[in-house]
């Protein structure tokens, strides 16, 4: 495995589901998985089984919610798709991250003495 | 943010189907890892290889399914269940602990949850009717004239010294009905009390009630089987023969059979066709009594006809006070106004019928006014309202003791478990998650002793009431076992569990962890534990001595009054009542009925004598009149005197002396010169520096003057508590109102050897005319003591009990003193301490917490007592021989509960002691 990768945070996968979920309407765990190992041009490190923690955990939130259906291959898969509490969330939630992100980007930019 | 909300929710959800989650999961799992092996063998994997790298780019499964079981369901419920877990296997390694804990809470929480059955029906329940809180119930209130004349039912004394009572002419009635825009209904009712009923021939006695036609549709109270009564039921003078009957009746006496619809029985010889039954729970407007039998109210001419002024109807005649009316307001119209009308109505009505209110100054001050009506009639709450508030009060005692044993168990235990507290603390158990587990487990207990008092409660619910009647009459307290009562219990042993948990689970909390784990602090360490736990005992042996001493100062009041002198002798006396129906009697037939019946009964062998009167002396009651001595001043509102109306030996059938003049004889007849004797009371009162004998007085009860005849000794009357009062017999011939009377039949024997016989001769006068309440003076004098009997026996158990609790928690906490100071007592006798002198010193421990706890208990019960010292009898709040009594009593008691303790301690053996370090 290659050094580069790096471990997803654990609030930070949540908002990429979300945000996967959003951008893709209703999908099932391999599907995000795929998705955002593909986004992510192999750079993270996961182990796709936490994708299910984090499903379960945003269901539980209300952030999504979940139905059986039949996946592009004729098999049974529960689909995942954000709810409406969901949306608002994930606008929260973007701006949180950008808000930090831009904060820790001009800590870690400035110069030293 | 309603987040932890809706997760918390989620997780509850997550408890029921847990299978069906885990059996999805892994089905997503599955489905996951087969894409995903798709994919690298797609890519040119062999499949094992492919399979293989599908797992590690998914990760472990197992700790996954793990993770998301953990998540789907809340994990405080699974630590309170590993927690309750815990407790089941500390209770159970400590059977004896246990088993006395439990016990004492359930008798504990049992005694309390049986008297708020109790109290909550006289303090609390209102009426089962619709909306009971918009009722209210119309008296009228006036100066202290008497402007309203005689009145069936009550009339007291309003605190300014006026009159009140919630009794009203019909006639005043019907004018009030004509301003109901006011109100939104008017029910009138009145208790018939008892009835004759017969069913198929066989008759019985029953409480009727009279209701107005529209009562039950106003209350809100639907029929189960039938129609309830109507108003077109009450339209006028007999003109509704129907009845509802109530659904115990129904069940008891007909069998829950459809078919009693259309039946007709007779209700004091009248024919009544039964239309409805009345669902369970409403049984009277009378709180805590239960009717048969509910009548129209116009009904009354024939069911229970009242002669007055050449009439037996009381619906047309305003001159009787008699009918009870509940008010039920409109909620768009304020209390006030409601009054106001009504007020313009009654006095309208009043000033039209009542010739005194024409042409008096005081009739200004004759008003209506609303009162409370939720209740319904309510003597309850007068009756025994101040007995309910201190029976609550010595059971909540016995439950404050119950607890303070138990956290001084529970503190000797977590003292005793310092070191596995220790351990799990070291191990790195929480605090927070110690005082969880200490007060899991007594909640734990608390909660079986809660289900044990429940059940013991719900056994015992009817004990109270059973004590309280007596076996001739029918009338008896109803009860409900309703969901208030379990909240009540429900909520006393949760506050209990937190209460005698919280000092123990401090205690074990506070623990330090590393000195307890040393074992070298025998001598010194938990001190503080040894205070609190000496303070817990101090405080419960207070408690008991204050139930003992209530127990004694109760006990000695009933046996104060069982002792009491009567003046009259009570032993073989037969008693019973007849009510010759005035629907088939004339005054003047009732007389010679009794005439005949007296002739009769004499003349039965084993019958000594035998007389009538209208009231039983001691338990049945009293009648008031009026007595104005010939010749003397007239005054305003003069004060009333007894009557008791008696046939000729009376006074030689009771044994009461006659001390001057003569008793009644044959010659004392209707026709003859009135004669009255007047009791040694009366006498004192009326004629402190003449004779009596010879003088003359005319009273309300007699027409013309009636001549005083002779003086009889003082006895008691109404009940044993009052003193004499004033009284004046008189023959029953020679009185208008003859009605209800009590047959009095003195026998050799026992009085039930000649009841067959008395039954016989009562049966070949009139066969329909049933004996009444049967009994003997000394089962009505024993009756008339019921409520000290009950309040005897309840705070003598509640004293026995107190008792054993503190026998156990003296007991317990000096054999945790003596274990723990092993070490001290072994190096005191290695010293050379010998064994007396051990057990003195043990002992003498025990003696000064309990002398201290005495004193303090006495110190708190004299001031306590003082608030039931009305309900005394024959002694006062401070009685030195109870009080010293039970100090006495808790003072050996805790020497004998800390001998075995203390001999232990004597038979340290120093060497053994010292080497156990």
């Amino acid at each position: 495995m290659s050094e580069e990768r790096s471990e997803v945070l654990q609030g930070t996968l949540d908002l990429m589901i979300l945000k996967t979920l959003h951008a893709l309407g209703a999908q099932h765990g391999f599907g995000i998985a795929r998705r955002i190992e593909q986004l992510s041009d192999d750079v993270l490190k996961l182990n796709e089984g936490t994708v299910y923690t984090s499903l379960l955990r945003l269901q539980q939130q209300g952030w999504i919610a979940s139905e059986w259906g039949v996946s592009e291959n004729n098999r049974k898969a529960r689909f995942y798709s954000i709810t409406k509490r969901g949306q608002k969330q994930l606008t929260r939630e973007t701006e949180n991250w950008e808000r930090i992100s831009g904060v820790i980007g001009r800590v870690l930019r400035q110069e030293g003495r | 943010m309603r987040v932890p909300l809706r997760v918390f929710a989620a997780k509850l959800q997550g408890l029921f189907g847990q299978p069906k989650a885990d059996g999805e999961f892994d089905e997503e799992v599955r489905e996951h890892l087969q894409l995903l092996t798709d994919r690298f063998l797609h890519q040119g994997m062999s499949y094992p290889e492919a399979a293989a790298a599908a797992r590690r780019q998914f990760g472990n499964t197992t700790v996954l399914q793990q993770k998301q079981r953990e998540m789907r369901t809340p994990q405080m419920l699974a630590t309170v269940g590993r927690d309750l877990r815990y407790g089941v296997r500390q209770l159970r390694r400590n059977p004896l602990f246990t088993l006395i804990a439990i016990l004492s809470l359930v008798l504990g929480i049992g005694a309390n949850t049986a008297i708020f059955t109790v109290a909550k029906k006289v303090l609390f329940d209102t009426l089962p009717v619709q909306k009971p809180q918009e009722l209210r119930m119309l008296t009228w209130v006036s100066g202290h004239e008497r402007l309203v004349p005689p009145v069936w039912g009550d009339v007291g004394a309003t605190k300014d010294g006026g009159l009140t009572s919630n009794a009203f002419s019909y006639p005043v009635l019907e004018e009030l009905r004509k301003r109901t825009n006011v109100v939104a209904d008017l029910i009138a009712f009145k208790d018939l009390y008892q009835a004759t009923a017969t069913v198929d021939g066989q008759a019985e006695l029953v409480n009727a009630e009279m209701v107005s036609g529209n009562a039950f549709q106003a209350l809100g109270v639907k029929p189960i089987l039938g129609r309830p009564l109507m108003p077109a039921d009450d339209a006028g003078p007999g003109k509704g023969p129907v009845a509802v009957i109530s659904e115990g009746y129904w069940a008891e006496r007909f069998g829950r059979s459809k078919s009693v619809l259309g039946k007709t029985i007779l209700v004091n010889g009248i024919p009544i066709t039964i239309v409805g039954v009345s669902p369970a729970r409403f049984t009277s407007l009378k709180m805590g009594s239960a009717a048969q039998i509910f009548v129209p109210l116009t009904m009354q001419p024939l069911l229970a006809p009242r002669a007055q002024e050449g009439t037996t109807s009381l619906l047309d005649n305003p001159q009787s006070w008699w009918v009870l009316i509940l008010a039920r307001l409109r909620p768009d119209v304020p209390e006030a106004q409601a009054q106001a009308a009504l007020d313009v109505a009654l006095r309208q009505a009043a000033m039209a019928t009542l010739p005194k209110a024409a042409n008096t100054s005081q009739f200004n001050q004759f008003h209506l006014k609303l009162e409370p009506g939720d209740r319904g009639l309510d003597y309850l709450k007068g009756d025994f309202a101040e007995s309910s508030y201190v029976l609550l009060a010595l059971a909540g005692l016995v439950l404050l003791l119950a607890c303070v044993n138990l956290a001084n168990l529970l503190l000797a235990r977590a003292a005793s478990r310092e070191r596995e507290m220790s351990t799990r603390m070291a191990l790195g158990a929480g605090r927070m998650r110690i005082l969880r587990q200490m007060l899991t487990e007594s909640l734990l207990l608390s909660g079986l002793g809660g289900a044990g008092g429940l059940a013991l409660g719900y056994l015992g619910r009817n004990v109270i009431p059973r004590l309280l009647e007596n076996s001739w009459s029918a009338d008896t307290l109803r009860l409900d076992f309703d969901w208030r009562v379990v909240a009540f219990t429900v909520g006393i042993s949760l506050a209990t569990g937190i209460f005698f948990g919280i000092a123990p689970a401090w205690q074990a909390m506070r623990s330090e962890g590393n000195t307890a784990l040393k074992e070298a602090n025998h001598g010194t360490v938990a001190q503080r534990t040894m205070w609190l736990g000496k303070g817990l005992v101090v405080f419960q042996i207070a408690l008991s001595t204050i139930l003992l001493i209530g127990a004694g100062l109760f006990v000695r009041t009933l046996v104060n009054l069982s002792h009491t002198p009567l003046g009259f002798r009570a032993d073989h006396i037969l008693l019973f009542e007849l009510n010759p129906p005035r629907t088939r009697y004339t005054d003047a037939q009732m007389v010679q009925l009794y005439r005949q019946l007296e002739e009769k009964i004499v003349a039965i062998a084993g019958v000594r004598s035998v007389s009538m009167s209208d009231i039983a002396i001691v338990g049945d009651g009293y009648s008031g009149s009026t007595f104005h001595v010939s010749g003397r001043p007239v005054h305003k509102d003069e004060p009333r005197v007894q009557l008791n109306l008696v046939g000729e030996d009376f006074f030689q059938t009771m044994g009461i002396a006659v001390l001057q003049g003569r008793g009644f004889n044959a010659q004392d007849t209707a026709t003859s010169p009135k004669v009255a004797v007047i009791n040694r009371t009366l006498a004192r009162k009326y004629f402190p520096n003449e004779n009596p004998i010879g003088q003359t007085f005319v009273s309300e009860d007699a027409t013309g003057l009636v001549q005083v005849v002779g003086i009889t000794a003082d006895t008691r009357y109404a009940n044993l508590r009052s003193e004499t009062p004033p009284l004046f017999y008189m023959p029953y011939e020679q009185t208008m109102d003859a009605g209800r009377m009590v047959v009095e039949v003195r026998t050799a024997a026992g009085p039930g050897s000649v009841l067959s016989q008395v039954r016989a001769a009562v049966a070949s006068l009139d066969r329909d005319l049933p004996l009444i309440g049967v009994r003997t003076m000394t089962e009505q004098i024993q009756a008339s003591m019921s409520g000290e009997r009950v309040f005897a026996q309840l705070t003598s158990g509640f004293g026995l009990l107190a008792l054993v609790l503190a026998i156990i928690g003296i007991y317990g906490i000096m054999a945790y003193t003596v274990a723990r100071r092993t070490n001290e007592i072994g190096i005191r006798m290695a010293l050379g301490a010998r064994a007396e002198q051990v057990l003195g010193m043990v002992l003498r421990e025990a003696l000064w917490m309990a002398i201290v706890g005495v004193v303090l208990g006495v110190g708190v019960a004299v001031w306590l007592a003082r608030l039931v010292s009305a309900m005394l009898y024959g002694l006062k709040p401070s009685d030195p021989l109870t009080l010293a009594g039970a100090a006495v009593l808790l003072l050996c008691i805790a020497l004998l509960a800390a001998f075995g303790p203390a001999r232990q301690a004597s038979r340290v053996d120093p060497m053994r002691a010292l080497r156990h370090e």
